[in-house]
């Protein structure tokens, strides 16, 4: 217990930190050291995104690449199919091959020559103007 | 109490600090060195580096381009095909890596997989082909089998490969190319470079995954042109049909047709028996590929009087009347005889019969009125001994002597077709010659080239007028009473004048003229006096009884000749039906000639003699009547106001279209009458 008159050691650090600190510095703001620092942020923002922008066009590029490989291959093949479709239109198509369809299966027969007649055809001639056959 | 400095740590935490800060320092400062270094210093080499690991140079194969037929049809395509390969380091056991291959071919033989496994086993070589040009279904199955069973080593490689879709279809004319994708024969081989076209190369960027993630073409290729052949897929079908009905009618050895445009001298059809079948041309024997109709070179017996006859008509020796004795039947010359086919004994004739009845002491007395000299000059004239074509490879001059040393004896066989060999393409365009009026038309089988848009037409070539019109339109006669009563009876079309001339020649066999082996043969055309088609026939060694060309070539000519003739829509010459009046196209109003249908023309819109259906004028009549006249042409009046008519719609003149309503206003007033519209 604490004798009267006698500081504890508690009241001697109470007393050796001092009761009234101004801990409340004026700032005084430092306009030109604030623009630099903006313009320090500005550019840096522009270095980056230049530095992404780059990155990112490289990367589309890249992408746009394998795309652009993707879609000639996707042609060729393409290409090849429309050939092989003609190949196998042409084979189906062959006159023989027609031609023994149609004695073979469908019993058909080429025609006589009176079943099949060739037909000269002509333009239909221009009318004549109207013309004074006979007069009284 | 020594108490420890309370700030202590400040300075082992800044000396710690100031070390790390050296030592990022250092890192940092080797790391741009190492940098400036590879990218300063080494820039050139390491870009080099780069280069050679992420860009391959692949060169770019040109399309090898199609061969088409006149319309259009493709008679040779290539298409994407597939080899599959293999890598024999990446195989230990070849044999099941062979076994899934060919159960995915499944057509391997015994043989194929003894092979198969040899070249698996070859562990020096990277990688080797096992089998080229299979089909994408094929590659398709193998590569799904040796994915199933896990088994390394084999990839497929694209190769493209040639295919002829209408089989043994003019396969002679088309040759064909070999797995380097070569012209090899045929007009695949003649106009090679210029189907094949120039590979060009393109630079690839890949990936760690050898993925290609950009390209630049360094050199572009040129693709093969397309070529437009003369020949139409159609007659070419019915010529070779026709021709193997004949040859294995007569149990012939082979035989050649040629179907020739004689006023243009486009080869419409040129079909050989026996046929190969250039998709697997290796099955074919050599010889069997020899396109007869300009490589077979032989003795054109009788149809070569008709070079004779224009000889002696030409310059004024005979005309057409003019008797000629070939009583006996027999010519000698020294110890040489030559009668008259079948020991004939014609007495004495006109010229004009000498070709109509085939004599030949009629022929060789011709001769020898013309002489050596200007019978040789016609021969050459013809085009005898020379190469008229020059599409087709292997195409022969024939074999002719030099006209100033021939011996009488000679002169008498050149006046009926021996001691001279020409080749079948040689004697169709002599006597095309004589079909459109006397001028030798160079026989062509290419139409055009095509390369992309661009179309390149081969235009028509006169190479000589041989006779005048007169002596051809004289021949004409002669050559149509060789079909209507001499020895071409048999060539004869129904409704179609036609003109010929038969052939027979004894072949030559262990240098002797065989009794056995003929040539028969038959060269004419049709329609005779506007031709639209030379036919030429000639059958090798018929072996079935009859052997003249009258009885054995003629006859296919007249098949040859009669689907021909409706297939491309020519009208009957004899007795013709009156022709049918049609629609003015717009492709036919700019021809003022008379049009012809085809098999491949658009059916025709046949129409009224006298126009077509046309709206009336109803204006100025009564509503009541002019709703009857137009309800009487099936017309639906829809009115409009009170009175007479004033107006209408459709306009008088238009186009009667049945069910359509035809609106009429009425009005109290008389119409302002236009005139009608003009039929369309």
């Amino acid at each position: 217990m604490a004798m009267a008159g006698t500081p504890s050691a508690a009241d001697a650090m109470a007393f050796s930190v001092p009761k009234d600190i101004q801990n409340h510095p004026i700032r005084n703001v430092d306009r030109a050291r604030q623009r630099e620092m903006w313009w320090s942020i500005v550019f840096v923002s522009l270095l980056v995104g230049a530095l992404l922008l780059v990155a990112w066009e490289h990367s589309q590029w890249t992408e746009l690449g394998y795309e652009m490989t993707r879609l000639q291959e996707e042609r060729s093949a393409s290409e090849a199919d429309n050939r092989h479709l003609r190949l196998e239109l042409e084979t189906l198509r062959a006159p023989q091959r027609i031609e023994a369809l149609a004695i073979r299966d469908l019993r058909l027969v080429a025609p006589s020559q009176t079943e099949a007649v060739v037909l000269e055809l002509v333009r239909e001639a221009a009318k004549p103007p109207r013309t004074l056959v006979a007069r009284r | 109490m020594n108490e420890a400095d309370p700030r202590a740590w400040q300075q082992t935490v800044r000396g710690r600090v100031l070390l790390a800060a050296a030592l990022f320092a250092v890192w940092a400062a080797a790391i741009e060195t190492r940098l400036v270094w590879l990218q300063v210093y080494r820039h050139d080499a390491m870009l080099a580096e780069a280069r050679e690991q992420q860009e391959r140079m692949r060169t770019l194969h040109p399309r090898r381009g199609d061969i088409v037929d006149r319309r259009g049809r493709i008679l040779a395509i290539s298409v994407d095909a597939v080899s599959i390969c293999g890598m024999p380091k990446k195989i230990d056991d070849p044999i099941p890596v062979v076994n899934a291959v060919c159960e995915g071919l499944g057509d391997c033989t015994a043989r194929e997989r003894e092979v198969y496994t040899q070249r698996l086993s070859q562990k020096n070589r990277s990688s080797v082909r096992l089998r080229r040009q299979v089909s994408p279904e094929e590659s398709a199955r193998v590569d799904a089998r040796v994915k199933a069973l896990k088994l390394p080593g084999i990839f497929m490689e694209p190769e493209p490969r040639r295919y002829y879709p209408n089989l043994d279809l003019a396969a002679h004319v088309l040759g064909f190319v070999g797995t380097e994708h070569e012209g090899l024969a045929g007009i695949e081989q003649s106009y090679n470079s210029r189907i094949s076209g120039t590979p060009g190369t393109l630079m690839v960027g890949v990936d760690s995954r050898k993925v290609v993630f950009r390209s630049r073409v360094e050199k572009a290729p040129v693709q093969g042109d397309t070529l437009e052949l003369t020949i139409d897929a159609q007659l070419q079908h019915i010529a070779e049909r026709e021709l193997e009905r004949g040859v294995t009618a007569h149990r012939a050895d082979g035989g050649t047709a040629i179907i020739m445009d004689p006023r243009t001298g486009e080869i419409l059809a040129m079909a050989n028996y026996p046929p190969v079948n250039p998709n697997f041309w290796r099955d074919f024997p050599l010889e069997q590929w020899m396109n007869r109709a300009v490589q077979g070179i032989y003795e054109p017996g009788s149809t070569f009087k008709v070079v004779t006859a224009s000889a002696a008509m030409e310059e004024g020796v005979f005309s057409p009347s003019d008797l000629i004795d070939a009583s006996a039947g027999v010519w000698r010359s020294g110890s040489r005889r030559v009668t008259e086919a079948k020991n004939h004994n014609y007495g004495v004739l006109s010229f004009s019969d000498v070709i109509v009845k085939s004599s030949n002491v009629g022929a060789i007395k011709i001769g020898l009125g013309v002489g050596a000299e200007r019978l040789g000059r016609y021969v050459l004239r013809f085009g005898f001994g020379e190469r008229l074509s020059g599409d087709l490879p292997g195409e022969t001059r024939g074999m002719l002597s030099d006209p100033r040393g021939w011996s009488q004896s000679t002169l008498a066989s050149v006046s009926m077709g021996y001691e001279i060999g020409v080749t079948p393409l040689q004697m169709a365009a002599a006597v095309s010659a004589v079909a459109n009026g006397g001028v030798l038309v160079q026989p062509r089988i290419v139409r055009a080239l095509r390369h992309g848009s661009a179309r390149t037409e081969v235009t028509p070539r006169d190479l000589r007028r041989v006779i005048s019109r007169e002596t051809a339109a004289t021949l004409v006669t002669i050559m149509e009473q060789v079909v209507e009563v001499g020895t071409a009876k048999s060539a004869q079309v129904p409704g179609y004048t036609v003109a010929g001339k038969t052939g027979t020649a004894s072949k030559i066999v262990n240098k002797r003229y065989s009794q056995t082996d003929y040539h028969a043969s038959f060269a004419g055309f049709v329609p005779s006096r506007q031709p639209a088609f030379t036919i030429l026939v000639g059958i090798d060694s018929p072996h079935a009884g009859q052997h003249y060309g009258g009885s054995v070539a003629a006859p296919i000519f007249q098949r040859i000749a009669d689907a021909a003739l409706r297939h491309a829509g020519v009208a009957p010459t004899i007795n013709p039906l009156p022709p049918v009046l049609v629609q003015a196209s717009a492709d036919a109003a700019s021809s003022s000639e008379l049009i012809r249908t085809s098999a491949a023309a658009r059916p025709p819109q046949i129409s009224f003699v006298a126009g077509p259906p046309t709206v009336p004028d109803v204006r100025g009549l009564g509503a009541r009547e002019a709703a009857r006249r137009l309800a009487r042409l099936g017309l639906v009046p829809r009115l409009t106001g009170n009175g007479i008519v004033i107006d209408q719609d459709p306009a008088a003149g238009a186009a009667l279209e049945p069910g359509r309503p035809c609106r009429l206003w009425l009005g109290r007033a008389a119409p302002v009458l236009t005139p009608p519209l003009s039929p369309q």
